[in-house]
């Protein structure tokens, strides 16, 4: 069985955010840094749905 | 269940979110299509992602949910808060999408890159108020209420 990836410390507020790669529902791939220059981001990571 | 109230208020704030110059980025652990069908039908104004491997949860330091966190009193207190209150939409639960053990977060990111809000939630159905997450996009001040 493969091991789970890490997962990294908490962040801390002033803490730089992981730049990280996230998919359009349209398959397209869109990372933080471009969607910050459409300005602030409200990043809300939702649990599982069903 | 709660990411479909969650999704719900979102859409209900969005407005005042983008009016205080601010974009909703909503991520879901389903597939393109899965998440697209999901965010159509509940908040279709609302920009939604997907991760399916859960890549970017570890990178914001979420973690697996313990059994309390999951399934707490806290977590049924919660859930029952929210059946009165209406905001359940479309039970009873369907197949879960995604790792059904990962908790949520709330985060505030300013156009420097820097972490402005951090919320963990210390359940599966605990997210931050209203008013905390107006107060942390800055379309309310410190004193205010929604």
């Amino acid at each position: 069985m493969s091991e789970r990836p890490a997962i990294s410390p908490r962040l801390q507020v002033g803490a730089v955010a992981p730049n990280i790669t996230l998919t359009k529902t349209t398959g397209e791939r869109v990372t933080l840094a471009e969607l910050l220059r459409q300005g602030r981001v409200l990043l809300v990571f939702l649990r599982h749905f069903g | 269940m709660f990411c479909r109230s969650e999704l719900a208020r979102l859409a209900k704030l969005n407005s005042r979110i983008e009016a205080a110059g601010a974009q909703v980025v909503v991520v879901t652990m389903g597939r393109p299509e899965e998440t697209e069908r999901f965010c159509g039908e509940r908040a279709p104004g609302l920009r939604c992602f997907c991760d399916p491997e859960a890549t970017s949860y570890r990178a914001y330091g979420l973690a697996r949910g313990n059994t309390d966190q999951l399934f707490g009193p806290a977590v049924w207190l919660k859930g029952a808060q929210a059946a009165l209150g209406g905001k359940f939409d479309g039970l009873p639960i369907g197949r879960p999408v995604g790792d059904p053990f990962q908790m949520p977060g709330t985060f505030v990111i300013g156009e420097d890159g820097r972490v402005s809000f951090a919320y963990y939630s210390k359940h599966a159905g605990d997210y931050p108020d209203d008013a905390e997450l107006l107060r942390a996009v800055g379309a309310i001040s410190g004193s205010q209420t929604t």
